[in-house]
């Protein structure tokens, strides 16, 4: 092959111009954002694992080891295949606290920051041989379409497009959070241009080298020992340490996690990938036979490694070639940017921040933007080195497998973190060290730099990889068995694991508000980078700056811990906020945080089953009688922080339950504060009738507790106190209006036998007076007899009114006329009644009344009940003044106004003015029995009589009484009519 | 450890069709394209398992 190096130049030029566009309209917003988030861009970012190792490196494991060549593919798809088990929990994990790499990941586990930096400089050593292996790819096949060409230029102008790249579209704005939307569609691109070209070529190898898929069978079956190679079954193990050396690849190379887990969009994406990316893989492991069989067809005297570059000049087809080369180009050139990317990342939170952090004079985000671009630029030309200084090349296979070997050596912790929680740091380290020093000592340094520790010990990488890895994980589980983990890897152990629920505490923090964050976080961040990163995590929890619940702050203080992490990484962000945002020394260790527990539950309960789903309906059930219980429930934790507040308590106090919960009880408000907090200091169990005022209204309110003891298990801490409220104003308000009653009803009946003895003497009594009256020409007699009739006559109307209130509070409803009575006439009658007396005509009367207002009732009673309260108005009014008498129709009630313009009533007095023989006016003027009166009268109506005081009328001073009855109502179908409200029992 | 059903469903299936298979795939005088056939079917049957219905969020 000779082929002109401008013209190879070009196409690869070209193309990674191609790639630099694609980023950058994605970046603009150009490309549809339904485009780029699409499940399928995802998958085929994914795509970025199929390297050189499967792009060129495919044909020569088909031709050695026939279908056995598939176990990578099978290895990366089974991690994909068992996702649920494996990626989404990892994937929760970095979601929630903001975790971009698996030393980030293994630090926040092991909670050291030891684990990050051993993490990534076994990562570095692991995949700077694969990184080099990409730009030694590319290199060789610039030399083999340009023998002329000197290699390490071309290696160097690939390098320089490279670094370009990816400090353009990979570092974003620095703080190296953002997902790159357009570095992944890039990828994506990637992916698409290597699959395109595989099929192109498997297409081309078929009908071009054999004629169609018949010829090809034909031929294949005139190569017997290459069927037998390829179908033979493998010996038991052969391939499965290849398997799960790509199995782990999936978690553990830095270029995988980045973009499964830091560039996810969504978890549906990582579903799509499940199944998406293994079906990706089959149709990229599908044309590398037929490639294999065409070249071996023809006897190509290429190396096997690069037949589909070559197949296509061994067939005469110089543009097959160049496909070949395209799509080798993309394999390697998306594997380097994603690699650098998130090594870039590793190395700064794990190797650079831990010695060298910037003050808080500095712009952070700048800082760290510069020194990830400078990173990046350091890993590809420390790729570009590992390939230039050794004097023979290796081959492709035998390099690519060391890095993904070193990646093996994290599986152990990585099944560790999710499923086993004894597992610890030291146990991590140790095994991690006893691993790698075997992979170092038998396979990487021979491999690389051909020095052997331990000569005489001839070990293949089946045997290397396998001791490593069980060396590893026995060291991990002796070491983790006989040392004791820290508190904080237990509760990290407790929030990595999945069969274990998170326990958050429920403990207090120091600072009591954002604002106090934003001052204590300035001190190691600076006032810019702290404001922002509070307010961004304010935002993050769509909560208010000026909420500032002990359970708000606690929620505050994890997402600010979250978000330094993808900063500055776990171990820096721990400690800073352990320092700056630290909890109360008195704060309860073990008391759980009741409401996070109770969230994450609810967020798993679409995983439970079986007996898990029981208990879980079961608690749903009693927390819903407890939510739901017409009782005020409010359970308190032993430091005094409300932990349940249900729908009654939320009505009684008018704080809602959400609002409620996590506040210490000191910060509910009066007076519900002073009232539970001196109850729950009282020794009696119960208190009844406590008085509250709630905005000028009593209410009265029975407590009962149940104080929690505590309980020997270290696992249950839930001590604390339950108040219930018991509401008895509706209650007490009935009884009163019963005592009410039963007064009224007792007067009702001494006045009725008063009347009854003293209205027979009386009538003899006047009698007399009148016969003396009309016998005698005495004057003065007559004067005196005139005199005594008078005083009788006052007496009989006082004892008349003591007969009609009597018969009034009889209640004896079966001699009340049942009739409908409109509303409007009984207000001009009782009118034009007290008009005839000679105060009432010296008053104006102002009535609004509307004409469809009627009740069912005794007109009499209502125009007694009218005049009543008319003539009281005009007694309080002055001369002159205006009565007002409305009349509305209201919902379902007819409601009676009268309002005058007088002094009103005193407060003093209002409980009394319905009380019998109760009066404000001057002796002999009024009986005080009107209102009583009126007040039985009304309860036989079936209505309700309300005063309103002068003082809370300011428009208009002086009394209105109101009264309300059920409205009558006709049918409109023109049937019997009916009353809106059912009469009451007789 | 709690598995899901559809990864547990998928699981079993995959392992009866290895189990089921092998031999057929693996024939000497059978289609070179035989494994590809069966996972293929894995892969159909995990698409299946997988779809919408799997979007727990812890």
């Amino acid at each position: 092959m000779n082929f002109e190096l401008s013209l190879i130049f070009a196409v690869g030029a070209g193309y990674l111009c191609v790639l630099f566009a694609i980023a950058y309209i994605t970046d603009r917003g150009w490309i549809p954002e339904k485009v780029v988030h699409h499940p399928i861009v995802y998958v085929l970012s994914l795509g970025v694992f199929a390297s050189v190792w499967s792009y060129y490196a495919s044909t020569g494991s088909a031709y050695r080891d026939g279908f056995g060549y598939l176990a990578p593919f099978i290895g990366i798809s089974l991690a994909f295949l068992l996702s649920p088990l494996l990626l989404r929990p990892i994937l929760n994990l970095t979601k929630n606290f903001q975790l971009s790499s698996l030393a980030d990941l293994l630090a926040f586990r092991y909670r050291s920051p030891w684990a990050g930096t051993i993490t990534t400089l076994v990562m570095l050593m692991g995949v700077m041989p694969l990184l080099s292996l990409q730009i030694q790819a590319v290199a060789n096949t610039v030399r083999l379409l340009a023998p002329d060409s000197s290699e390490t230029i071309m290696a160097v102008v690939f390098c320089i497009m490279i670094t370009l790249f990816s400090i353009f579209f990979g570092t974003g704005k620095g703080s190296g959070r953002e997902r790159h939307e357009g570095l992944v569609v890039t990828i994506a691109f990637e992916s698409v241009v290597k699959l395109l070209a595989l099929l192109i070529l498997g297409f081309f190898a078929v009908y071009k080298g054999f004629g169609g898929f018949a010829e090809m069978e034909a031929w294949l079956n005139t190569q017997p020992e290459l069927l037998q190679r390829l179908k033979e079954p493998a010996p038991p193990g052969t391939y499965h340490v290849t398997a799960l050396i790509f199995f782990t690849a999936a978690v553990a190379t830095p270029h995988m996690f980045y973009i499964i887990f830091h560039e996810n969009n969504h978890p549906r994406a990582l579903s799509a990938a499940s199944w998406g990316l293994p079906f990706y893989f089959l149709l990229l492991g599908l044309p590398v036979l037929p490639i294999l069989w065409a070249a071996l067809s023809i006897n190509s005297q290429f190396a096997i490694e690069y037949f589909q570059i070559t197949l296509g000049y061994d067939l005469g087809s110089p543009i097959f070639t160049f496909i070949g080369f395209i799509g080798g180009l993309s394999a390697a050139s998306g594997l380097i940017i994603v690699i650098t990317l998130s090594l870039s990342t590793m190395c700064l939170n794990h190797l650079i921040l831990p010695i060298w952090q910037p003050t808080a004079r500095q712009d952070i985000y700048r800082w760290l933007l510069w020194k990830r671009r400078l990173l990046i630029a350091a890993l590809i030309w420390g790729g570009f080195l590992f390939y230039y200084l050794p004097n023979d090349s290796q081959n492709i296979r035998a390099v690519s497998n060391i890095g993904l070997i070193g990646s093996l050596q994290f599986l152990p912790a990585i099944i560790a973190l999710l499923y086993w929680p004894r597992g610890n740091k030291v146990g991590f380290m140790a095994g991690l060290a006893a691993g790698t020093s075997i992979w170092l000592i038998f396979l990487f340094l021979p491999v690389s730099s051909g020095i052997d520790l331990i000569p005489g010990w001839d070990l293949t990488t089946r045997e290397v990889s396998a001791i490593s890895l069980l060396c590893n994980v026995l060291v991990f589980m002796v070491v983790s068995s006989l040392t004791q983990s820290s508190n904080e890897e237990r509760i990290s152990a407790d929030i990595c694991s999945v069969d274990n629920l998170r326990r958050q505490h429920r403990a207090r923090l120091t600072a009591s508000s954002a604002d106090e964050f934003i001052r204590q976080l300035t001190k190691p961040l600076g006032e810019r980078t702290a404001t922002r990163e509070v307010t961004q995590a304010l935002r993050d929890l769509n909560m208010e700056s000026n909420d500032n619940r002990p359970k708000s702050l606690r929620l505050l203080r994890g997402r600010l811990e979250a978000n330094l992490s993808g900063l500055l990484g776990p171990a820096i962000a721990h400690d800073l906020i352990d320092r700056f945002l630290p909890y109360t020394s008195d704060s309860e260790p073990g008391a759980s945080d009741l409401a996070a527990i109770e969230t994450r539950i609810e967020a798993y309960r679409s995983n439970l089953s079986g007996m898990a789903a029981d208990l879980d309906n079961l608690r749903r059930y009693h927390r819903q009688i407890l939510l739901d219980l017409p009782l005020g429930v409010c359970s308190l934790g032993p430091d005094d922080q409300i932990i349940m507040w249900n729908h009654a308590m939320a009505d009684l106090t008018g704080t809602s339950s959400d609002e409620a919960a996590g506040l210490h009880l000191s910060e509910i408000g009066e007076p519900w504060h002073s009232m539970l907090y001196k109850f729950r200091d009282n020794d009696s169990p119960h208190q009844h009738k406590v008085t509250v005022n709630i905005k000028g209204s009593k209410r009265f309110i029975s407590l009962h507790k149940a104080v929690i003891e505590k309980s020997d298990s270290p696992r249950v801490r839930h001590d604390g106190v339950i108040i219930l409220l018991e509401d008895l104003t509706e209650t007490e308000l009935l009884e009163e209006e019963l005592a009410h009653s039963e007064r009224l009803a007792s007067i009702g009946r001494l006045a009725a036998g008063v009347a009854h003895e003293i209205g027979n003497p009386i009538t003899g009594i006047a009698c007399l007076a009148q016969n003396i009256r009309d016998e005698t020409s005495n004057d003065e007699l007559r004067n005196m007899a005139r005199q005594i009739i008078e005083q009788t006559d006052r007496t009989s109307r006082i004892v008349q009114s003591l007969v009609n209130f009597a018969h009034s509070g009889s209640n004896n409803r079966s001699e009340q006329r049942m009739e409908i009575v409109q509303v409007t006439e009984c207000i001009d009658e009782a009118i034009t009644l007290v008009k005839l007396n000679r105060k009432g005509k010296h008053m104006q009367f102002d009535v609004q009344c509307e004409a469809n207002a009627r009740l069912k009732g005794d007109s009499q009673q209502l125009l007694q009940i009218l005049v009543n309260l008319i003539n009281n108005a005009r007694d309080a009014s002055p001369e002159e003044s205006t009565i007002t008498i409305r009349c509305e129709h209201i919902a379902a009630s007819v409601q009676v106004s009268v309002s005058d313009e007088g002094s009103g009533i005193p407060e003093s007095i209002r409980d009394r003015v319905f009380e019998p023989f109760f009066t404000t006016k001057e002796p002999g003027e009024g009986t005080g029995l009107g209102l009583a009166l009126v007040y039985s009268l009304v309860e036989n109506l079936n209505g309700h009589i309300d005063i309103m005081l002068a003082s809370e009328r300011k428009k208009n001073p002086g009394t209105r009484v109101t009264l309300s009855f059920p409205a009558y109502e006709a049918r409109e179908d023109g049937s019997a009519p009916e009353q809106t409200q059912p009469e009451s029992e007789n | 450890m709690y598995i899901p059903p559809s990864t547990l469903m998928m699981l079993t299936f995959s392992y009866l069709i290895f189990l089921l298979s092998m031999d057929w795939a693996l024939a000497m005088d059978g289609a070179w394209y035989r494994p590809f056939v069966i996972c293929i079917s894995v892969i159909a049957v995990a698409a299946w398992a997988y779809r919408e219905n799997n979007s727990d969020e812890l």
